[in-house]
């Protein structure tokens, strides 16, 4: 007997010393960014002369006012045609590891192009829209001052969008400000995280993000369905074990992005919650329990980026 | 100017490898400085993947993960590659670009896939291992589920060995105690979520930890790889930055070599061509310039002046081969004997120098004694003895040469003594001071007009009176007086004024002579005849007057010799073919040769004034004369006889038979004709 209550004795030590360091780390107060460069990649951004009909913008699917999202299951494209995943939040974007549910694009400016061209999103094709922006004096004018005099590039309009998306970083949440030290968490939010590190949540969804710094499964524990056609590692690499691998979403925005799960066939935070418990940790969360995860989810929203402020 | 040119191209050569020589400089300053560089990123690029590495083995031991340091490794140590890359392609041994660099980013891809595989499995593992103490806890809480629990707990405890200490042992133990649950769970009908998940998680943990630990042990093999990899191409470029250096070094070397090599060719260029200008080519002797020289160096040198006397004859006789075979002869005779003592030059053509460096007369005269020694013996050329004499002036005062020069000329002058010690004494500066001054006389002379012919009546031995008149030069000095020739026309010829004095004297005779009756001559000399410009002139005023042509009689000096026999003989014919005469002066005094005579088809002999001078006393005199007179009236050439200074003399002549008759008794030079 000596001996267990010797195994847990040391256990909860092991465990107990490891809580001391905090897996969350707080998101720069200020993002660094070229105000001029991002200017012009915002304009771009919620101008929908950038999709074939001219109906849809980036922001059409990833809306600042809706978490940098669209709230809706599946996005819509130019002709009202639905895109295979749920659109990502834009919102800290430029902390993803890679770009895309599966990492398909490294960074923001390999990633910019692609919706504009998917046919199921933008349909734009790149000479088209280097040919409609040449039309439009003020993109002309603005490019140049922008950039040094040369031709306008699919690269420059990369570049510009990205630099937008550097810039919309959701800084000073109230759990930042909890990791600084400034407050203190509620009950309910300190329950939640204790429940999100001691249930195991944390070992996905860690650092600035809260997640989109690494690949993994969903259905650890009990098996999820998967989708022929779905958007996953398997998709790119065709090996069995990346089936329903992704990216690991992250959560600093997700109070505000429902519906969830690349499919959206989640409406709601709580439901969200309670499935990621059963598929990934095999537990059946209590109302308790799930109230006081959201908590701690909700108090990982920042505030509105200061680009946004200022429009 | 081929000298010049050669010159041009060994500092052409000097420069071009000056040149060279910065060019490695800077190379070789790049390329350590390429090189340094290279070497740093490497090492920067080793210290990313340890650090890659430490991160692992965080992530490994850490309960909760945190993969943004992870993903940040992963960015550095890409930059980190690129930063290399993009200095070895800008390396100049571009060669180099070791191969492995390509394979060191697969393989570091490779990691990479690795690491994602990682992520995914670890966060498997560590929400399990975090999951199942929480879970053991809930269980523990259950008070029906207390049989249970120390076989759950040794549970916990197993996971926590494997976790931490990758024992994979206790691994069947865990699937041991599953089945041991389970069975007791069926047994006792105890359907509990809890215990379902706990087991699950136990199963996960089982299954997923020995392809963790082999997954880990592969990222391991795989930075090693890296690493490895990393260390070979680092090794590799190092070696060839040895080699490219130790090449540079070789290039450098040779250059350097090189550069030694044209700079010792130009050295010796140089002071082959000094020297060369301080060397007689033909005997090997140092020349006039190389005495200079040496003259300056001794404080009291003393030195001979050797001429070969007549050596002009030499080389007319013998040509210019003889000639100069003569002088490599007595070069080498003179070289031989005085090697040890004097220092040997060839100061002109004929003429050699002996320079002591102290002066000792007695020593002097022995060396002149030893130079007559070596020409006792003639030179032979082409079997034919040459034999010459020296003349030897000799000089221990400052100036030397121009000392030995003065004696040398007053030695061929005098032509009595064939050497001769210069002392101040001898007043041989006093002599070319007055020589200077005559010289200046001259010159004022003919610019002022004041070259004078003079007249000198010639007798009809019957009828006593003046048929024609002699010209006769005079310089009219400032104060009216006459000055003969006897003392300004030496240096005339030597200061090339002779053929203006002649012209002078055919402007002003002719002049003269074309309004009177008489006949008249003029003197010239061989050299006179054989300046083909003057007698061009001479023979052009004949063409011009024909009247005048005929009184005019060219009075040719016999006693200076005729070298150039031909063109005498063909002036004289030129000049007769115009009514000229032609009369052979002074006949009789130097190289008396009567088939000369008869040769140019002379019109007079004047017979000379020493055989005349005492003629009425001394019987050889009359004797010679006789004889001419009697040749000269056999062959049809009248006769002149000079000198004519008393009665007796004009009787004696007369009574010989001479044609006409010349002299003070008869009638001195005047400057006007009666």
């Amino acid at each position: 007997m000596g001996k267990y209550i010797f195994a847990i004795l040391g256990f909860s030590l092991w465990v107990g010393g490891l809580l001391a360091q905090e897996p969350i780390s707080p998101l720069p107060l200020k993002p660094t960014y070229n105000p001029a460069l991002a200017a012009l990649g915002q304009r771009l951004f919620f101008d929908p002369i950038l999709s074939k009909d001219k109906t849809v913008s980036c922001a059409s699917c990833h809306d600042p006012a809706k978490g940098g999202a669209d709230g809706r299951e599946r996005s819509e494209g130019v002709g009202k045609v639905l895109g295979g995943m749920n659109a990502p939040s834009v919102f800290n974007a430029g902390f993803n590891f890679s770009q895309f549910w599966n990492g398909r694009a490294a960074s923001l400016e390999e990633q910019a192009l692609g919706p504009i061209q998917n046919p199921v999103e933008m349909n734009l094709a790149l000479s088209e829209m280097i040919r409609r922006l040449e039309g439009e004096p003020s993109y002309q004018e603005a490019f140049v001052q922008t950039f040094n005099p040369g031709p306008l590039t699919p690269q420059k309009v990369a570049l510009a969008l990205a630099e937008f998306e550097r810039a919309l970083v959701t800084s000073n949440s109230r759990f930042d400000r909890y990791l600084r030290k400034e407050i203190a968490l509620s009950e309910k939010e300190q329950k939640g995280y204790r429940l999100f590190k001691g249930l195991g949540c944390v070992s996905c969804h860690n650092g600035r993000l809260v997640g989109g710094n690494s690949y993994q499964k969903i259905g650890v524990v009990n098996p999820y369905p998967w989708f022929q056609g779905q958007a996953d590692l398997y998709a790119l690499t065709q090996k069995e074990s990346d089936k329903n691998r992704f990216k690991v979403p992250s959560l600093r925005m997700s109070a505000d992005t429902a519906p969830y799960f690349s499919s959206g066939e989640i409406g709601t935070l709580e439901a969200a919650i309670a499935a990621m418990g059963y598929y990934n940790l095999g537990v059946t969360l209590d109302q308790d329990q799930i109230e006081n995860l959201v908590a701690f989810i909700k108090s990982l929203k920042g505030e509105t980026p200061a680009i946004l402020e200022a429009q | 100017m081929r000298l010049k040119k050669k010159l041009g191209f060994a500092l052409l050569g000097a420069l071009a490898v000056f040149g060279l020589f910065w060019f490695i400089r800077f190379y070789v300053t790049e390329q350590l400085q390429t090189s340094n560089q290279i070497i740093e990123r490497f090492s920067n690029l080793k210290n990313q993947s340890t650090l890659l590495e430490e991160e692992v083995l965080k992530l490994q031991i850490s309960t909760f993960p945190d993969y943004d340091a992870l993903n940040q490794r992963i960015i550095d140590w890409q930059q980190g590659f690129e930063d290399l890359t993009q200095v070895l392609s800008h390396s100049p041994q571009k060669h180099h670009g070791p191969p492995a660099l390509d394979q060191i980013q697969i393989n570091f891809n490779q990691g990479v896939a690795l690491l994602r595989s990682f992520q995914t499995l670890n966060s498997t593992l560590k929400n399990s291992t975090i999951y199942i103490p929480t879970l053991a806890q809930d269980i523990a809480l259950e008070p029906k589920n207390g049989p249970l629990l120390p076989i759950i707990l040794f549970m916990v405890d197993k996971v926590a060995l494997a976790n931490n200490l990758g024992q994979i042992e206790e691994l069947s133990m865990l699937m041991q105690a599953v089945s041991e649950i389970e069975n007791r769970v069926q047994k006792s009908r105890l359907k509990n979520d809890e215990i379902a998940n706990y087991l699950n998680h136990i199963r996960i943990f089982t299954a997923q930890f020995p392809l963790y630990l082999e997954l880990n042990r592969q990222m391991e093999i795989q930075n090693q790889r890296v690493m490895e990899q990393l260390l070979v191409a680092l090794n590799q470029f190092r070696a060839e930055d040895q080699r490219a250096l130790a090449r540079i070094k070789g290039l450098s070397a040779v250059l350097f070599v090189f550069l030694l090599l044209a700079e010792g060719l130009l050295i010796l260029l140089i002071i082959k061509n000094d020297q060369a200008a301080l060397r007689d080519r033909l005997t090997g002797l140092k020349n006039r310039l190389a005495f200079l020289q040496q003259v300056d160096l001794f404080e009291n040198p003393a030195m001979i002046l050797i001429d070969l006397n007549g050596f002009k004859n030499v080389n007319n006789f013998y040509g210019i081969q003889g000639g100069d075979h003569v002088l490599k002869g007595f070069a080498k005779r003179l070289r031989d004997r005085f090697r040890a003592e004097a220092q040997v030059f060839r100061i002109s053509g004929d003429e050699f120098a002996l320079l002591f460096e102290e002066k000792d007369l007695a020593l002097l005269e022995q060396a002149v004694a030893k130079v007559n020694a070596l020409v006792t013996e003639p030179f032979y050329y082409k079997e034919l003895p040459i034999q010459i004499n020296l003349n030897q002036a000799i000089c221990d005062q400052k100036p030397l040469l121009t000392h030995c020069n003065m004696v040398m000329k007053h030695l061929k002058e005098q032509n009595d003594q064939h050497f001769l010690v210069y002392s101040p004494e001898l007043g041989l500066e006093k002599k070319v001071a007055k020589n200077f001054e005559l010289l200046e006389k001259l010159k004022k002379a003919i610019r002022q007009d004041r070259i004078q012919p003079v007249f000198q009546p010639i007798f009809d031995r019957k009828t006593l009176k003046p048929v024609k008149f002699e010209c006769l030069i005079r310089l009219v000095e400032e104060d009216g007086t006459l000055l003969s020739p006897y003392f300004f026309l030496d240096i005339a010829k030597r200061a090339n004024l002779y053929r203006r004095l002649t012209e002078i004297m055919i402007e002003k005779c002719f002049a003269r002579f074309e309004k009177l009756s008489y006949g008249f001559s003029i003197n010239l000399s061989a050299q006179d005849i054989t300046d083909p410009a003057l007698a061009q002139m001479i023979l052009g005023r004949l063409e011009k007057n024909p009247e005048l042509a005929a009184r005019t009689t060219f009075e040719i000096l016999e006693s200076e010799g005729i070298d150039n026999f031909d063109l005498v003989q063909e002036f004289i014919s030129s000049a007769k073919s115009y009514g000229a005469q032609i009369a052979i002066d002074d006949f009789g005094a130097g190289y008396s040769n009567f088939e000369n005579i008869l040769k140019l088809q002379v019109d007079y002999l004047k017979i000379d004034g020493s055989l005349i001078k005492r003629i009425d006393e001394d019987i050889n005199s009359e004797r010679v004369t006789r004889s001419i007179l009697w040749f000269a009236h056999e062959i049809g050439i009248k006769t002149v006889v000079e000198f004519v200074h008393s009665k007796p003399v004009m009787d004696k002549v007369i009574e010989l038979g001479a044609d006409l008759l010349q002299g003070f008794y008869l009638g001195a030079p005047e400057l006007e004709i009666p």
